[in-house]
């Protein structure tokens, strides 16, 4: 008897009292049971003009070649190499160039966990393009700020 | 009667107006938003009610359906009873969607400011100015709505943005151009900036270096790297004194959104339909 | 004699009227009960047409009109199996445990706590879906769910990617369960990271090669003879600095990343290989589902 009463107990403050509110009238949805394969490779080929398609062809060459074979070495999110064809595609290929010495001289840095990186899923730090795009200061506070929510 | 027994066998009771609205107003007060909204759109059918158009748009409200709940508090600025409650209550999901044009328009419309709710609309238009975006052009009457206590709390985040920390793009990277790193630094940013002067300066070193032992090929190249790491690093500093400034602001921000939720934004919270 | 019949006649007229009274009383009774029978079966005729929120609606609606809680259980329960379907965990496990409180059947309180464990599983709040069960397990009143108790124990385990624990819990069913015939797959179909790490240790890129990443061995067994090469020849040629460093900076560099190469392999083909399970799970395996 103690046991039972025990038992509901415990499964009674089982109950999270944050409750879901229901916000659309929803359907019933399929359950994925499958696990999150963490991302593979880093790369890809980006064909929307000349100098984007030339950075992301040497960066998918140095991936491939060289750095999936010396470790796992870059502490940010974006990798150093993903950052520079990200930056050349949102800018140019001279503000990209700059951007990317800027994030080189960052990366070398012995110290850099003093500096406020805010930390990504991954565990590394999260240091996106945006940040180092010279934006307007209020759309740049607007955007991190949508990112937080 | 025996008629009457038959007529109300057959339509459900539970789904009458009277329990619609009594089962309406359960989940209502059980956060169950959605399907308040459902059974009072039925209940309104039959039954025009300037309360249950008001109770749909707090409801949009809650559910943080902006658009909808703002059309319908407009439906109610002709409605009788709660024409000034509409009117208070359709400001707030302005302020709470960021809506600042319309506030701006609205604040400066005597027509829509009744007497009764003004002293509240005018807590909610300046607490969005404290925010860091904004600047507070006439401080003088910023105050004026809150009384004593709520100032002396208010005086701390009111100070806090006036002084909210600035640095300057351009004066970091003009430091960065007179000597590498020192813009970083200025940014408080020191371990980036001392790498960066030792970069700059190692290849530096290695070009004079190459030069001198005539290696010219060797000594072009690592002209380059250094002429490339250096501007580099002027861009740097200035996206890096952004980068703090953006910081301050957002910190900033946060905290007073924080200490905003906390005291309920000042607005007394009389719960009319829910005990 | 006519007063008599009329004394009669009105004496019936009063007993008609109170017998008319009395039925209607009576309508109004088993009318009020009626209905909420009929909001049951209006209500579960939408959960069994699996329109979930429009059932969730008519249920609350029926609890709420219910005020002797006698469709307390069901309605409670139906509401937790509703959210259930629609994925709103928490909801549903709220519900779930309003329903072991408003009823004093055992079967009944059973079946829903199986459902707030088989919720945790959805979740994947596997560790608390497996200290629910473990609780169950001690229990003796729950002799007769034992092998409901492995089942879901089981799922929890695949769910969870712990193969091998779930293929002895299947087990404990019975040795030729379905379950425990593919989980036993899949933890022997599964590489061993350790493995792959030692044996990339003692040669690099034979961790690659275990699990059947042949560019990827042969790539790390090229960069790893390379600055081997490379190291050794500069102490031969007495270059010791050069040596050092390109041992250091560029061999050792490689070799480190040749194991960490190898175990992220590994790991990801195990993830592969689980997800195959998992997909199966979903997809076409036919028994009872969490």
């Amino acid at each position: 008897m103690f046991n039972k009463f025990f038992l509901t107990i415990i499964f009674i403050t089982a109950v999270n009292l944050s409750a879901q509110i229901e916000t659309y009238k929803w359907q019933p949805n399929e359950v994925d049971y499958r696990l999150n394969i963490p991302v593979a490779k880093e790369y890809k080929i980006i064909t929307s003009n000349f100098s984007t398609l030339l950075i992301s062809f040497c960066q998918a060459v140095y991936y491939s070649v060289f750095s999936e074979y010396d470790g796992d070495n870059c502490p940010f999110h974006p990798s150093c190499s993903a950052f520079f064809v990200e930056s050349v595609e949102r800018t140019n290929i001279i503000e990209g160039g700059l951007m990317f010495a800027d994030r080189f001289t960052r990366d070398i840095n012995f110290f850099k966990g003093y500096n406020s990186y805010p930390l990504h899923f991954t565990g590394r730090f999260y240091d996106p393009v945006y940040k180092y795009k010279l934006l307007p200061l209020t759309e740049l506070v607007e955007l991190i700020k949508s990112e937080n929510d | 009667m025996i008629l009457t027994i038959v007529n109300q066998a057959q339509d459900n009771v539970f789904l009458s107006i009277e329990n619609r609205l009594r089962f309406g107003d359960f989940l209502f007060c059980d956060n169950d938003y959605l399907r308040a909204i459902d059974e009072y759109k039925i209940v309104l059918k039959n039954k025009e009610s300037d309360m249950l158009k008001f109770k749909i748009a707090l409801a949009y409200q809650e559910l943080k359906k902006y658009n909808e709940s703002e059309n319908s508090f407009k439906e109610l600025f002709s409605s009788q009873q709660f024409a000034n409650e509409a009117k208070f209550e359709y400001f707030r999901t302005l302020y709470l969607s960021d809506n600042f044009e319309m506030m701006d328009k609205l604040i400066k419309d005597d027509s829509f400011i009744d007497a009764s709710t003004s002293k509240e609309i005018k807590k909610l238009y300046n607490l969005k100015h404290l925010y860091s975006q904004f600047h507070i052009e006439d401080s003088s009457d910023f105050f004026d709505p809150f009384n004593d206590k709520e100032s002396v709390e208010l005086l701390k985040y009111f100070i806090r943005k006036q002084n909210i920390e600035n640095k300057s793009p351009a004066f970091a990277a003009v430091l960065s151009a007179v000597v590498p790193g020192l813009g970083k630094v200025y940014t408080e940013n020191y371990g980036d900036g001392i790498t960066a002067f030792l970069l700059t300066g190692v290849l530096t070193f290695l070009a004079i270096d190459n030069f001198n032992a005539e290696h010219d090929f060797r000594g072009w190249l690592f002209t380059g790297l250094a002429a490339y790491f250096y501007s580099g690093n002027i861009y740097g500093s200035a996206t890096s004194a952004q980068l703090f400034n953006a910081g301050a602001r957002i910190t900033f921000d946060n905290d007073l959104q924080l200490f905003l939720n906390k005291n309920n934004h000042f607005i007394p919270n009389n719960n009319l339909f829910c005990k | 004699m006519q007063v008599v019949e009329d004394s009669e006649s009105a004496f019936i007229k009063k007993m008609k009227n109170t017998i008319y009274i009395l039925i209607l009383f009576i309508c109004q009774i088993t009318f009020a009960t009626d209905e909420l029978a009929r909001q049951y079966e209006y209500a579960d005729k939408l959960f069994n047409k699996e329109n979930y929120f429009e059932a969730i609606t008519e249920f609350k609606r029926l609890s709420f009109f219910d005020e002797k809680n006698v469709y307390a259980y069901e309605s409670n329960y139906k509401i937790g199996i509703a959210y259930k379907y629609g994925g709103f965990y928490d909801n549903a496990i709220q519900y779930l445990s309003h329903s072991i409180r408003e009823t004093e059947n055992f079967e009944k309180k059973i079946q829903s706590q199986f459902q707030i464990i088989r919720c945790n599983i959805l979740r994947k709040t596997t560790d608390r879906a497996l200290q629910l069960l473990n609780q169950l397990e001690e229990d003796s009143k729950y002799e007769n769910y034992k092998n409901e108790i492995y089942y879901w124990k089981g799922w929890s385990f695949m769910i969870s990617d712990r193969w091998d624990s779930a293929s002895q819990s299947f087990a404990n069913i019975s040795e030729d369960h379905e379950l425990k015939i593919l989980s036993e797959q899949i933890y022997n179909e599964k590489y061993s990271v350790t493995f792959a790490r030692v044996i990339s240790y003692i040669l690099p890129g034979a961790g690659q090669f275990y699990t059947g990443n042949y560019l990827s061995g042969f790539m790390s067994i090229a960069w790893n003879v390379l600055w081997g090469y490379l190291t050794i020849n500069s102490f031969i040629e007495n270059r010791a600095f050069d040596g050092v460093v390109i041992g250091s900076l560029l061999w050792l560099r490689f070799y480190s990343g040749n194991i960490q190469n190898a175990e992220k392999l590994a790991v990801q083909k195990n993830i592969e290989t689980a997800n195959t399970a998992l997909l199966y799970l979903m997809e076409n395996y036919r028994g009872e589902k969490p």
